[in-house]
């Protein structure tokens, strides 16, 4: 049970790690996907 | 006479002298000038659409010397632009491009947009509604009802020594941890997985719509976050086992015997890990590595071409694959790759979970003291001289006696 509680453990950490470093990357906002920044009318 | 008279021209009768404001003459002067008049209302009007069609109305059926355009409706008539001024190309022969997918020009930063209509997208669409989702629905539900069946048929596997209640060390802690983050993040991941792919047609009419939103959203989010885990547990199992997985002539003899699961009294000796094992474990990594390449390419979309960089690699030892499957040609575009890339995910995922279903199965309802591998990480001494009699050997140092095929037992 020691292996199982330390691998849940490893889990809750790398999926909170992963959501902090990743989270702008993984959800990419409509006005930075479609911004008209660089339109050329 | 009245209007002579109006213009105060003096009347021929009135005199005879010369007179060079005589009628006459200045008839015969203005008869061009008024025939240049004419000529140039003649042609202004037709050099000149917007002042025709403001003013000049010609009679139903006339003939005109109109400049046709292409983007007046009225011009493209059955598949022709009238006078062949700009070229045979109508608008339905436009439309039937953007409907093939040209690709046209966008000054916006997403240049995906500049494909208007794309009609693989409608393939994919059918496929992942159709095929996709009866097929891979079907092989899970054939997967467990076999399971059932053999269970029901084959009962769970003794251990035929019965236990010693001497333990041997199977795995360490860092094996047993490996794989535990990987077996508790795959079933995370399979659950939500096939949320994404069912959940909409089994979950959401049981559960109502206001609760299905939520779930889906959560599980999509934990979906793309667990999978790191689950790349971590994947690399620790490779690092720990690929040494004992690597196949060797014991298997064959294992895989001849079926394993010994389809008859009792048949146990074909094997070492720390036998066939049916190495067959998991295999599929578990080149499936594990493919859905991981897979699932970075969609967690990170249109910035990766794993198919056409795949595809071009086998086309250089000559194996064409598109051609093979059906497939467009080469190169594909990044809304295709991301289209494949969802599939092959699901279809990889689906096989996978299959797998696992059997693996978690023979490690816990099917197989007497297999669990306690993955448990405690110790064996009972009977159970592996029944399973891996090999193995024992090799770590006891030990001739096991009663080495005859009744005495050695199926894998977990």
């Amino acid at each position: 049970m020691k292996a199982f509680l330390i691998s849940l453990i490893i889990l809750v950490i790398i999926t909170i790690g992963v959501g902090f470093v990743f989270n702008n990357a993984l959800s990419t906002g409509a006005d930075t996907a479609y911004t008209s920044s660089s339109t050329r009318l | 006479m009245s209007r002579l008279k109006h213009n105060n021209f003096p009347m021929p009768s009135q005199g005879k002298g010369v007179n060079p404001f005589r009628p006459k003459r200045i008839i015969s002067h203005f008869i061009p000038l008024l025939l240049c008049a004419a000529l140039l209302a003649f042609f202004i009007p037709a050099t000149n659409d917007a002042s025709a069609e403001s003013s000049v109305r010609p009679p139903a059926g006339a003939v005109t010397n109109k400049i046709p355009s292409i983007n007046n409706d009225n011009e493209a008539v059955k598949g022709n632009v009238p006078g062949h001024a700009i070229g045979n190309y109508s608008d339905s022969d436009t439309w039937r491009d953007i409907r093939k997918g040209v690709q046209g020009s966008v000054s916006i930063s997403d240049q995906k947009s500049a494909v208007l209509v794309q009609s693989d997208g409608e393939a994919y669409r059918l496929m992942r509604t159709g095929p996709l989702f009866s097929n891979l629905g079907i092989l899970m539900f054939a997967t467990v009802l076999a399971l059932a069946l053999f269970y029901a048929i084959r009962g769970k596997i003794r251990v035929e020594r019965g236990l010693s209640g001497r333990t041997i060390k199977r795995f360490t802690t860092i094996e047993r941890m490996g794989h535990w983050l990987m077996a508790i993040s795959f079933i995370i991941l399979g659950l939500s997985g096939l949320n994404i792919t069912f959940g909409k047609t089994v979950i959401m009419p049981i559960i109502g719509k206001s609760a299905f939103g939520p779930l889906a959203g959560f599980l999509k989010v934990a979906h793309n976050y667990v999978a790191f885990s689950f790349m971590l547990g994947l690399a620790i199992a490779f690092v720990c086992w690929v040494i004992h997985n690597i196949p060797d002539k014991t298997d064959l003899n294992w895989l001849a015997k079926g394993g010994g699961l389809f008859t009792k009294g048949s146990y074909p000796p094997s070492k720390k890990f036998n066939a049916g094992q190495k067959i998991i474990f295999w599929g578990v990594m080149l499936g594990g590595l493919s859905l991981s390449f897979s699932g970075w390419a969609l967690l990170f979309p249109f910035e990766h071409t794993f198919f056409t960089d795949t595809f071009h690699a086998f086309s250089v030892i000559g194996i064409d694959i598109p051609a093979i499957l059906g497939m467009p040609e080469l190169p594909y575009s990044v809304i295709q790759e991301q289209q494949y890339n969802s599939i092959w995910h699901a279809i990889v995922a689906v096989i996978m979970i299959c797998l696992i279903l059997a693996h978690i199965y023979i490690g816990s309802i099917g197989m007497e003291g297999a669990f306690d591998a993955m448990g405690s990480g110790d064996v009972d001494e009977n159970w592996a001289i029944e399973h891996h009699s090999l193995w024992v050997e090799e770590v006891t140092g030990e001739k096991i006696s009663d080495h005859s095929p009744n005495k050695v037992q199926p894998a977990e």
